[in-house]
């Protein structure tokens, strides 16, 4: 008992110092890191977005809610006093990890003053190029009536199309959000026209030049012996319209199914076939049929290191990216789509197979 | 004095925490992108392991044997969280740079190491001398690791350009395998020339036995 005490004491007593030793230090560095912080924050943030405010003071309360993932909002103030423009500090979901972004706005002309990039996680030589000003000045003086769109009217970070767009994204939707929290009337933004890759179909993909893209290959019995090599006979059906093949060995026992697939990939659709076992709920393999993504990164889904660890995959698996499928590098928007649109079109057979 | 110098040289080379003895390693990998954090996280450490030595060398008659860990854990994560502080007080440009890996240096087991099997068993002097060697043996080994990493992976050497425009930087030098690769090599050839001065001496030796043989 008494020994045990003596633990407890002697635990408790350096606890005890300890906890004061850290209130000292944290009550005498506290004041400065704060101090710093803001002035920091105005200094490297607000000042580079909003160049002509000659001073910035803190804005409180606005219309409801502050938006969600706006942390700061400042008013940039001329010699007079007079609000000249608004900045903030929003925080957009990149893919790494947070991007905190300052971002300056002018309510009178509805434009992005400009935009800094104050802190990522994203990959170094890929997702942080969106600090660089190749980048962020391409927001300067943009009319919050743009779609705020990667592709359309942003130049996307090549190989970096997230984090670009979680950048863009931001932008866009924080600004239009701040305004109207402050009062303003914010013009809707002009949605983006259909994209040409998008309105020409799942069966044709788009091929700019005879070399970017693989040939694409049609969807037929030798496709569907490539990936099932086991099975001696084809049969065709359709499913709901779903162009499938049963495949049938020897005995006459149904092996498995082939079925057409498709997604949305980074240069345009993606078109595959892909061997399930409806039994077991499992993909057996997949083929990619054709597909316009960009040679050297996209275009690598062609690969059998990537296509492999499809095989036996079951499809009560999530099929994210990062999470139980490996990504490509670099290709993230196109390796998507093979996962999702594999076990999307997967699923939906299978159900009505059964 | 002579066994005060040897502890300082000993963990500088012969025990080097990172190339000999290979403890700590989640630092030498994690934070050695550039020389210069490298180096600031070797600082950082060294100072949390000399502190945290001296305190627990004076105490260690008045720690029960039975809650030592906890007792040496609250006094190492103290001197961390203190230097976190000051560092982001004092160097903002520092503590951002070394970010999460201050607090980390907590469980760098080199620090609880060199507590359990040397400071907790030696007079506060030999505790503070050990923690000098030990620390700087682990910023020398830091900085190196950051010094190949940052001239391959970025042509620069503490933020100074070494290599002109013509060089393609190897980008892969600064991402995570960069360090297992350096690490893994440097190893490899500590290991190899260890090896081969173990074989001459014993060759020596062993022209000396007979030498001595014959003359017997």
């Amino acid at each position: 008992m008494r020994e045990a005490l003596k633990l407890v004491i002697t635990l408790g007593l350096v606890a005890a110092i300890s906890g004061g030793m850290l209130g000292l230090f944290y009550n005498y560095t506290m004041p400065i890191v704060e101090a710093r912080q803001m002035s920091e924050m105005i200094e490297k943030g607000f000042k580079g977005v909003l160049p002509d405010a000659h001073s910035f003071s803190p804005v409180t309360g606005g219309q409801g809610e502050q938006p969600e993932g706006v942390t700061e909002i400042y008013e940039g103030l001329d010699e007079r006093g007079e609000r000249i423009g608004i900045a903030f500090e929003a925080i957009g979901q990149g893919f790494e990890g947070p991007i905190t972004m300052a971002i300056g706005v002018r309510p009178d002309t509805q434009t992005v003053v400009g935009v800094k990039i104050l802190s990522h996680t994203e990959t170094p030589g890929m997702g942080a190029k969106i600090e660089e000003e190749d980048f962020t000045l391409q927001f300067q003086e943009k009319s919050l009536s743009d779609p705020f769109v990667v592709g359309k009217d942003i130049d996307g970070i090549t190989a970096a199309t997230i984090s670009s767009k979680a950048v863009a994204g931001t932008v866009g939707d924080k600004a239009r959000q701040v305004l109207s929290y402050l009062g303003y009337e914010v013009a809707a933004p002009i949605s983006p026209e259909p994209t040409e890759e998008a309105t020409a179909g799942e069966g044709t993909p788009v091929e700019e030049s005879g070399e970017q893209a693989g040939k694409p290959v049609e969807f037929n019995e030798e496709v569907a012996q490539e990936l099932l090599p086991g099975a001696a006979e084809f049969i065709e059906t359709a499913l709901d319209g779903i162009k499938c093949f049963e495949a049938i060995d020897e005995d006459g026992q149904q092996v498995g199914l082939v079925l057409e697939a498709g997604g949305e990939g980074f240069g345009g659709p993606v078109t595959m076939a892909v061997a399930v076992d409806p039994e077991a709920e499992k993909i057996l393999g997949i083929k990619i049929l054709s597909h316009n993504e960009t040679p050297g990164l996209g275009s690598r889904i062609e690969e059998e290191e990537f296509l492999r660890q499809f095989e036996g995959k079951s499809l009560s698996d999530s099929f994210a990216i990062g999470e139980d499928v490996d990504g490509i590098t670099a290709a993230t928007i196109s390796s998507e789509a093979v996962a999702k649109g594999a076990a999307e079109k997967a699923r939906q057979v299978i159900r009505l197979y059964k | 004095m002579q066994k005060h110098l040897d502890d300082v040289v000993r963990g500088l080379f012969r025990e080097n925490p990172t190339f000999r003895m290979l403890i700590g390693m989640c630092p030498p990998l994690a934070v050695t992108t550039s020389a210069e954090s490298g180096l600031i996280m070797g600082l950082a450490t060294t100072a949390v392991l000399i502190c945290s030595s001296t305190i627990i060398s004076l105490f260690k008659k008045l720690i029960p044997q039975q809650v030592r860990i906890p007792a040496y854990i609250v006094i190492i994560a103290t001197f961390v969280t203190m230097i976190d502080l000051v560092l982001a007080a004092l160097v903002p440009a520092v503590h951002k740079i070394l970010g999460i890996f201050v607090p980390l240096i907590v469980v760098n087991c080199l620090i609880l190491g060199r507590a359990e099997a040397f400071a907790s068993r030696m007079p506060v002097s030999r505790a503070i001398t050990d923690g000098l060697g030990m620390g700087l043996g682990f910023t020398w080994a830091l900085t190196f690791i950051g010094c190949i990493r940052e001239l391959l992976g970025a042509g620069t050497l503490f933020g100074a350009t070494v290599f002109g425009d013509g060089f393609v930087a190897w980008r892969i030098m600064q991402l995570p395998p960069g360090a297992f690769l350096t690490m893994g090599l440097i190893v490899f050839t500590l290991n190899l020339v260890g090896n081969l001065r173990a074989r001459q001496l014993q060759k020596a030796a062993r022209n000396q036995m007979k030498v001595v043989g014959k003359e017997a």
